[in-house]
């Protein structure tokens, strides 16, 4: 009676501020705030150079920035075909079989724990200071997630389901494309989102640790050289490239999920 | 609001009338949990003559379900066997045999007209062929119009007319049935009670109807298998030698009220 009560109570207020309102403002005013400090001198603008000054470099000399971004939208490409068809094929097997569950999974779990960026080194000698090393780098860090997530969304799949198409005679292949995949998306695409992210700090830090191109490399090149604005544009573009990869993961998520519930009214 | 499925009538096929629809020989099941065993089943016999309609009716808990997984395949019984029509079950076979499972079972991701064409999409029935069937048995269960919906926007009794309508896609010979009306409101389990008779009388499919309905069993069925609580044994079976076609006056009856008192005193005495 009281909820019921409170309801109206709280419905009654004149104006209210969505969400995604207030999202944007906080953008934005980090923004002005980036802007304003460094113009205003509270921070020097060797550390922090404003964004119209980073875009205003970037842009004069954004052949360059083209291709090194190019570059590392490659590198980025590739990784993902590995850490994504590698990493889901690898949790399919492992999260279907209670033995593959029990041998593999404490093991990957303990392996996304590590820090490993301290084999980037090893990996330099053994594939060089070129694309391969980014690459076997970063498929290696941004698959566990994929793996985990997809055995986890494996082995959540509703037993009830299973044995109904079994009753209906489904083989493997069909009840693969037909049951366990289609349960299991909305945990994989999880995976891949996080995946995702790790694949493009994995090879954007290997840029920045020993390369000769790419985004990466720009940013630390231009900051031995005290090329503030430049690096920041550096920055901006990663910021972009991974946003853009997010945004793609999204699209995907809600085309899988359009079957469910609406969890909430999130108005985007 | 009836339906002729004459396009895929069953041929009378091979079974001659002395050779079981489903025969159970000496079922015993145990199953094997985290604290040991569990006895669910102790030595079922049990022959179920082809276009009989048979109910199984026990308490809860004494393996109606798990009884009904071993005849359909899914679950290889500890020991005994199950054949079906004549020939021994050692794995699913949806085109002789269909089960309607205690859970409706949809697929979330699929609507309801997707989901009753389910068993056709996997014998690799062309997608106009199976959906009109689909649309067709929707239509029976009375669910016109929500052909495109998804199982979350279903109530419980609707996702399990859904189920039972999937249940009917194969027009398999033999059909198993796990409560299929629990979840239904009282005019809806009638009405469908009816039908499924007509299907079966117009199909002569064999029915195992597993429920906790007695006026339900009475009503439907030509004989009720009782199970006694865990470990289930058939306690007895009863003959329910009401005429047929069924009508609703018969519930009025003394006769029927004598099978179905006669049931639950067997029941009763489990509990
Ligand atoms: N997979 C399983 N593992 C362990 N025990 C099980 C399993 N399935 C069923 N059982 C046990 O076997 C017994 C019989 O279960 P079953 O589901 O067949 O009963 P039921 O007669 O269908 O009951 P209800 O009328 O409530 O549906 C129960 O005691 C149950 O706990
Ligand atoms: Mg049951």
């Amino acid at each position: 009676m009281s909820a019921t009560a409170a309801i109206p109570a709280r419905e009654a207020r004149r104006w209210r501020l969505s969400p995604v309102a207030l999202r944007w403002l906080c953008l934005a005013a980090l923004l002005a705030l980036w802007e304003v400090a460094p113009r205003a001198g509270w921070v020097p603008q060797v550390i922090l150079s404003p964004p119209s000054a980073a875009l205003a470099s970037g842009f004069a000399e954004w052949d360059f920035f083209a291709s090194a971004l190019a570059f590392t939208f490659g590198e980025i490409l590739v990784s993902l075909c590995f850490a994504y068809g590698l990493g889901g094929l690898l949790g399919l097997v492992i999260g279907l079989s209670p033995f593959g569950r029990r041998a593999a999974l404490p093991l990957v779990s303990s392996l996304y724990a590590l820090p490993l960026v301290v084999i980037y080194p090893v990996m330099t000698a053994w594939f060089g200071i070129g694309p391969a090393s980014k690459v076997w780098f970063a498929s290696l860090y941004g698959i566990f997630p994929v793996i985990l997530a997809t055995a986890a969304g494996v082995q959540l799949v509703d037993r009830n389901l299973i044995t109904m198409a079994r009753a209906q005679g489904a083989g493997f292949w069909p009840m693969m494309a037909e049951v366990i995949i289609p349960a299991a998306l909305p945990a994989v695409i999880s995976g891949l989102r996080v995946g995702g992210a790790l694949v493009t700090v994995g090879v954007v830090v290997a840029e920045m640790l020993a390369s000769t191109d790419g985004i990466g490399f720009l940013i630390t090149q231009n900051r031995t050289m005290f090329r503030t604005p430049q690096v920041y544009f550096g920055i901006l573009l990663v910021l972009v490239l991974a946003g853009t990869l997010d945004t793609l993961i999204s699209r995907l998520e809600r085309r899988a999920s359009r079957w469910r519930p609406q969890q909430d009214n999130a108005h985007e | 609001m009836s339906l002729d499925l004459a396009e895929s009538r069953q041929a009378p096929s091979a079974m001659t009338q002395d050779q079981p629809a489903i025969e159970v020989r000496g079922i015993t099941h145990r199953y094997q949990t985290g604290r040991g065993e569990v006895l669910a089943l102790r030595d079922i016999n049990l022959s179920v003559a082809p276009g009989r309609f048979v109910g199984l009716v026990g308490p809860s808990g004494c393996g109606k379900s798990s009884l009904l997984m071993m005849m359909a395949g899914l679950v290889r019984p500890s020991e005994g066997s199950v054949a079906v029509a004549g020939a021994p079950v050692t794995r699913p076979a949806p085109e002789r045999l269909g089960v309607v499972f205690q859970e409706a079972s949809l697929l979330p991701w699929r609507t309801a007209l997707e989901n009753v064409a389910f068993p056709l999409k996997l014998r690799g029935v062309p997608r106009a062929e199976r959906e009109a069937r689909a649309g067709q048995l929707l239509h029976l269960v009375g669910l016109k119009g929500f052909e495109h919906r998804h199982p979350h926007e279903l109530s419980g009794g609707m996702k399990q007319r859904v189920a039972i309508a999937r249940g009917f896609c194969q027009d398999p010979p033999v059909l198993l049935m796990d409560e299929p009306f629990a979840a239904l409101d009282e005019q809806t389990r009638m009405t469908l009670g009816d039908e499924l008779l007509r299907i079966w009388d117009r199909h002569r499919k064999t029915v195992v109807f597993v429920t906790h309905g007695l006026t339900e069993a009475v009503y439907l069925c030509d004989e009720v298998v009782v199970l006694s609580g865990r470990p289930g044994e058939v306690l007895a079976r009863i003959e329910i030698d009401l005429p047929r076609p069924r009508t609703w006056e018969m519930m009025a009856t003394e006769h029927f009220g004598r099978l179905r008192e006669q049931i639950w005193s067997l029941i009763r005495r489990q509990a």
